[in-house]
């Protein structure tokens, strides 16, 4: 049964390739979660600071979301870690670097769906928690911001999603994350198919893990009774 | 759809089987036209029959470069235009990355790999090699500023060596760094690790010296080249063009080409044009 044995065959390669994919997989996860803890911490104090009354401010963030959300994350990462130490002579510890930039990438994003959680809040319970007397800070605290998070958990769990499947691109700037790793293997193997396959299913099990996740959080942070 | 249906004349239904019947009578006619099969041709035959030797190759100057225009110029171009002419088809050029170059050969995407391929055991097992063309060294390659500091492969042991994996100087960055301990970047263009050097995130890349000295002219006072290095201990490394196992007799008629240029002083010639120490 030649079908079987090709099977057979492919699982052994599959155990070999193994531990060069783990360290890959390894630096993959540390950077997609890292990136997306600092994308997450960025997010929330840009959307929170967003409507300032501080001219400078308002215009600082709002240019930090537009250049970020209009430029590839691919060459905002070239950028950084080829053209600033050249231009700037500072000089960039590869991993850090890449860590840093995805966060700043995903800040961005991410406080733009923050920002839309915040504002879908009806305007009719702001005006009646001040009506109630509460300060600005108390109406942001206890009424609009328990229900804008919970309400952007499913959106923020697809960027880190998004986020996880960019980190491949880590690779230009000589971090041998999970998808560099397999490269290496196919330069020696010649098996593309295989090897990019297995990848591929790997990336999928995170996202799927991911996923599973996020319904995990929403059901157990859901507000009993609240109707949206 | 419901508005074909309520119009009046030619149903839904009549419309779907007269667009089947049109697809069924079209893929009959296909079908029955095709040329009658045989073994599918390999090696001159099929190089003939389709008029083109596609080679593939990735950018590494001088064997490989791209003008402003977009075309492929470099000393493996001139070698394989020679073979083109010699079989009587057009010479067309395709890059494709590094490593998928092989994948392509055995794809038949490509018939022939050029681009300072160097003859390895594992890649022998899968493609049919040339006769080797060009002996190589690896270059060990630094700021021009730093040219003085470095003398022996051990002066990099605390140092940031970078590399590019899937090449002969990254199989040599990690015989002597791998184990201790020593920093080693992986990039994946020549280009980037010659940045990267150039803003001090690396202090030495490990690459084929007529590149290196390609580089290191190009960009003059940028670069330099601390000494050069054997790629294995025992054997030389040794460039040659690759194609599939069962093109033999294409292999052949490059062997012919090449061993010609040898002896008539041509290949010579063109090292010295493209800038290559022979």
């Amino acid at each position: 049964m030649e079908i079987i044995e090709t099977i057979l065959n492919t699982l052994y390669f599959f155990y070999d390739c193994l531990p060069i994919l783990a360290e890959g997989l390894k630096i993959t996860l540390i950077s997609s979660v890292s990136s997306f803890a600092l994308g997450l911490l960025i997010g929330s104090v840009v959307a929170l600071l967003r409507v300032t009354k501080i001219k400078f401010l308002h215009y600082f963030l709002t240019a930090y979301v537009e250049i970020i959300r209009g430029t590839p994350l691919l060459v905002q990462l070239l950028f950084i870690f080829y053209g600033v130490p050249i231009v700037l002579g500072i000089k960039m510890p590869s991993l850090i670097v890449g860590i840093v930039s995805i966060g700043i990438c995903t800040g961005a994003y991410q406080s733009e769906m923050i920002r839309s959680g915040i504002q879908s809040i009806p305007s009719g319970q702001i005006e009646a928690s001040q009506a109630l007397g509460m300060t600005k800070w108390q109406t942001m605290r206890y009424i609009v911001l328990p229900q804008a998070l919970r309400m952007v958990i499913p959106t923020l769990i697809n960027e880190f999603i998004m986020v996880t499947k960019d980190t491949s691109q880590l690779m230009v700037i000589a971090i041998p994350e999970l998808t560099r790793r397999a490269s290496w293997i196919v330069y020696r193997t010649f098996k593309p198919f295989e090897v990019f396959g297995l990848v591929g299913a790997m990336y999928f099990a995170m996202a799927y893990v991911a996923s599973r996740a996020s319904k995990y959080i929403e059901n157990k942070y859901r507000i009993r009774g609240l109707i949206r | 759809m419901s508005f074909l249906r309520r119009a009046k004349g030619i149903s839904t239904t009549a419309i779907v089987a007269i667009i089947a019947v049109i697809v069924v009578v079209a893929g009959l006619a296909w079908y029955f036209t095709l040329p009658p099969p045989g073994p599918p041709l390999t090696g001159i035959a099929r190089i003939k029959e389709k008029g083109t030797l596609v080679v593939g190759v990735d950018v590494y100057p001088p064997w490989v470069s791209v003008t402003e225009e977009g075309q492929f110029e470099g000393f493996d171009i001139d070698v394989l235009k020679e073979v083109a002419d010699a079989l009587g088809v057009e010479f067309v050029a395709k890059e494709v990355i590094w490593e998928t170059i092989i994948p392509s050969l055995l794809a038949k995407e490509i018939d022939v790999i050029a681009s300072a391929l160097s003859i390895l055991p594992e890649r022998s097992e899968q493609i049919l090699y040339t006769v080797p063309y060009y002996e190589v060294t690896l270059a060990f390659v630094v700021r021009a500023d730093e040219v003085g500091l470095y003398e022996t492969t051990e002066d990099f042991t605390e140092k940031n060596v970078g590399a590019q994996a899937g090449t002969t100087g990254w199989d040599l960055a990690q015989l002597l760094y791998g184990g201790a301990g020593t920093n080693i970047l992986d990039f994946t263009t020549i280009i980037d690790l010659l940045l990267a050097l150039e803003g001090e995130t690396i202090d030495v890349g490990i690459f084929d010296t007529p590149t290196a000295r390609y580089y290191c002219e190009e960009e003059p006072g940028k670069f330099a080249v601390a000494f050069t290095h054997k790629t294995h201990a025992l054997l030389p490394d040794l460039y040659a063009y690759a194609v599939r196992p069962e093109d033999g007799d294409l292999a052949k008629v490059i062997n012919t080409v090449i061993v010609e240029m040898m002896a008539s002083g041509e290949l010579t010639d063109l090292m010295e044009e493209w800038g290559v120490t022979p």
